[in-house]
This record gives C-alpha cells, structure tokens and sequence, in this order.
C-alpha cells in the first residue's frame, strides 16, 4: 500500500474527508475487493488500539462463533450463571452493610435520614408494586412511529426495538438525545421517556417528564396524568396518586378512567 | 495451585466460596473504573458477571494462556466488554441505521472473538520497537501529527506521517503472519 493511500483510508476511518471523497471511496469499497480488504484491516487496527473504541464483529456464521454459542446455552454455563448471580447479590449486601455500618457509627443523623429514605424507597410495599406491574401494561402503548423513513423515524424504530426488549437505558439515549428536536408523535415520545425513567427508578425524571406532557398542549397530554399516577404508586404515594385517579375517573372518555376508577377503589 | 489455576477451577467448579474471593479481590476495581466512565452500580455488576461467563466458557473450549494475573486479566476483560457497550450505545444514538438486537449468547460469543483479536493486536503491539509502539499509540489515540512532531521532536509533519506508514506497516505485518489472525480477519 502506499502512503498515499494509507493516508485516504486513515482520513476516511476517522471520517475527515469531504463528501464528494467519501462517496469516492464508498464507490471503490463496493468493487475492488483488494482495496476492501485494506480499509478492512485499517478499521480493526484503529478500534482494536484506540482506548476509546471497540473492534465489533458480525461473523455470526463462523463455526467458532456458533460453537461459543452452543457453550454459552449449555446448561454448565446457565448453572454458573445463577451462581454468579447468587454470589453478586451475597456480595453486594455485604457491602452495603459495611457501607450502613460506617454511616452508623458516623452517628450523623441526616445521613440516617438518607438510609431510612432509601430503605422506603427500595423496599416499597409489595402489594402496591404489584399494582404498578399490574396496571403499567406496555402492549397498550401506540407505537412511537407511524410512517416515513427519515431519520428521525430510524432513530425512533431503534428506540421502541430496545424499549420493547426492556433496554430502557438504551432507549432513553436515543430519546433525551433527541426530545427537543422530535417533532412528530411528540406526546408518545414523552410517554415512552417518563416510563423509561419510571422502570429504571430514575423517579424525580419521569416525575418532571410527565408533568412537561401534561402541561403542554399536546392532544394526548391527559395521558401522563394516568403515567404520573402510577408513578405515585410505585413510589407508596398513595394519596397523590389517589388525587389523580380521582381526577381521571372524573370525565368518563378520559384516557383509562375505567381503569383509574378501579384502581381507586383498590387503594 | 497457583492463584490463577485456583480462581479458574473455581469458575469451572461453580464454587461459590472461591468466587466470592475474585468478587473481593477484583469487584472494587471494576465498579470504580465504570463509574468513572458513564457507568452505574448495576452496569458494573453486569460487566463483571459477563467477564467472568465468558472467561469460563472460552477457557473451558479450549484452556489459553494468561500472561498476567488473573486479577489483571479479569479487570482488562470487564475494561474491554465495557468499551463495547459504549461503543454499542454510541451506535445506537447516532446511527441512523435500524439496529438488530443480537441475542445475549451470540453477542458474547461474538465478544469472546473479538477479545482474542484485541489480545492478538496488542501482542503484536509489544513486539515493534518502543519507539514505533509509542507513536502508533498516538497516532490511534487520535493524537494529531503536530503534537506527534512535538513529543517526539520530529523535524516535520512529513517525517512524523512516514514514521507512522512504516511503523503501521511493521505491526500489520506482524499481524498477518500470525495463522491466529486468519480465523479473526472477518470483521
């Protein structure tokens, strides 16, 4: 290779090239297989030995990949996962009964405040998570994307992919990332953000979030009443959340007034 | 037994008393590293069961070598798979592409291949003369030529490009030759 074309392909991987150049080498990745190559090995070497980057591979089909996968199913493996998983959780009391006892005998009583404040909030009572898990029901939410292939709609696929497989902290960068710009479905968007934040205990957010649909004048904004209530739930808010029920069951075309209605009578 | 034959038997033993050990040994370091890198409690707790499964799995298939303690190649497994998801989500936020979510198994099955080719290039890394590792590490870090010229007193910018050619040229070299790169060349 010569150093003149070391120097295109460098300036192509760290993405300095102006347009018309890009498209240039784009053209010759697609037919000259000697040249692919080339740019190839280029990209492995810079992500393998930048601190900051990561050599991703898609050899699916390789029959090593395949046989690590078989491995990973086997049972020895699934075994040693619940393993690590019981060891983890042992580990991680332990430390944070170090970490309770240091603050004891630290004898500072706002920090006492603070571990009461977070044993509420982590050991909430079951009955009303089981409410929250009973009443949330994400198959009832629109999708957050009707049409068109700009994008701003790609961006919004891959968020609902990876927050209907549970990725909430995935799909909450894409949607804070772009929430000032999106403009279509924006009502859905801010929904899909507040319950992100709301699985991912990131309470005061989702709380904020909420209050910004419900506030605005977006014609689905009564829907995060609904969101906002049970956020209270999850949170042992009760009377808050009674509040804003109360308020929903009001006006029966209101967005899950049946609903709100029983579950007051529940709390 | 070594140290690191006894914390690998106890990952091929499922035992418990002897994870806990690398747990304690190792947990503080990683947890640290991934909260001071965008990270949370729950990520780090993550990476660092993933490092240990793979790290079973890969030496269970066929037992490799580790040239550093276990404690050392434990942390640098959890440094890497955290890389990655970095790495995953920054994709995921600018790409524009539709994204496919791979299953758990085969991504860390895909994981295990491109750590031994992260393995393979840094061995090769160590074999060029200092003073090439030196500038390559710049110049892949993004370090511009200006400031190459500078720390390494360089009379030119043109000097300091040709250095990087060779340099590049010698650690590829070194890379190709070795039959381990074949099965790991497909990106």
């Amino acid at each position: 290779m010569s150093i003149e074309e070391d120097i295109l392909i460098q300036n192509f991987l760290k993405n300095t090239l102006s347009e018309k150049e890009r498209r240039e080498v784009l053209s010759k990745i697609a037919v000259d297989s000697s040249f692919r190559e080339k740019v190839n090995f280029e990209k492995q070497l810079l992500f393998n030995l930048n601190n900051s980057e990561w050599s991703l591979s898609n050899a699916y089909e390789l029959p090593e990949v395949k046989e690590y996968e078989e491995l990973l199913k086997s049972s020895t493996t699934q075994e040693l996962k619940s393993t690590l998983s019981n060891v983890n959780t042992e580990y991680q009391n332990r430390q944070k009964k170090k970490m309770k006892s240091w603050w004891l005998y630290s004898g500072a009583a706002m920090i006492l405040t603070l571990i009461g404040l977070s044993t509420f909030l982590l050991y909430n009572s079951p009955s009303n998570k089981e409410l929250y898990t009973n009443y949330i029901n994400l198959s009832d939410l629109p999708s957050l994307v009707d049409r068109g292939t700009n994008n701003q709609t790609k961006l919004l696929v891959n968020a609902q992919k990876l927050f209907e497989a549970k990725q909430y902290k995935n799909a909450l960068q894409i949607l804070t990332n772009d929430l000032d710009s999106i403009q279509q479905n924006k009502a859905i968007v801010y929904l899909y953000t507040g319950i992100s934040q709301m699985e991912l205990n990131q309470f005061t957010d989702a709380e904020k979030t909420f209050d910004k649909l419900i506030n605005s004048k977006l014609i689905d904004a009564p829907k995060g009443t609904w969101y906002k209530a049970l956020l209270y739930i999850k949170l042992d808010k009760v009377s808050k959340a009674k509040e804003l029920l109360f308020q929903i069951s009001q006006n029966p075309s209101t967005y899950k007034s049946k609903e709100a209605s029983e579950l007051l009578d529940t709390l | 037994m070594t140290e690191k034959t006894e914390y690998l038997t106890s990952l091929l033993n499922n035992d418990s008393k002897g994870i806990m050990k690398i747990y304690t040994i190792v947990f503080p370091r990683v947890r640290k590293f991934i909260l001071q890198n965008k990270g949370q409690q729950q990520d780090a707790e993550d990476i660092f069961q993933k490092a240990l499964v793979q790290i079973t799995v890969r030496y269970r298939k066929e037992t490799f070598e580790i040239n550093t303690s276990f404690e050392a190649y434990l942390f640098t497994a959890c440094k890497n798979l955290w890389r990655k998801e970095l790495k995953k989500s920054k994709n995921w936020v600018t790409n524009t592409e539709i994204v496919e979510l791979v299953p758990e198994e085969r991504d860390l099955a895909l994981t295990i291949l491109e750590q031994k080719r992260w393995e393979l290039f840094n061995e090769k890394l160590n074999l060029i003369s200092d003073n090439c590792k030196k500038i390559l590490i710049m110049f892949f870090n993004n370090i511009s030529y200006e400031d190459i010229v500078k720390k390494m007193k360089y009379s030119s910018e043109t000097v300091a490009r040709q250095r990087v050619f060779k340099c590049k040229g010698k650690l590829s070299k070194f890379i190709k030759e070795d039959e381990r790169y074949n099965p790991l060349k497909k990106l």
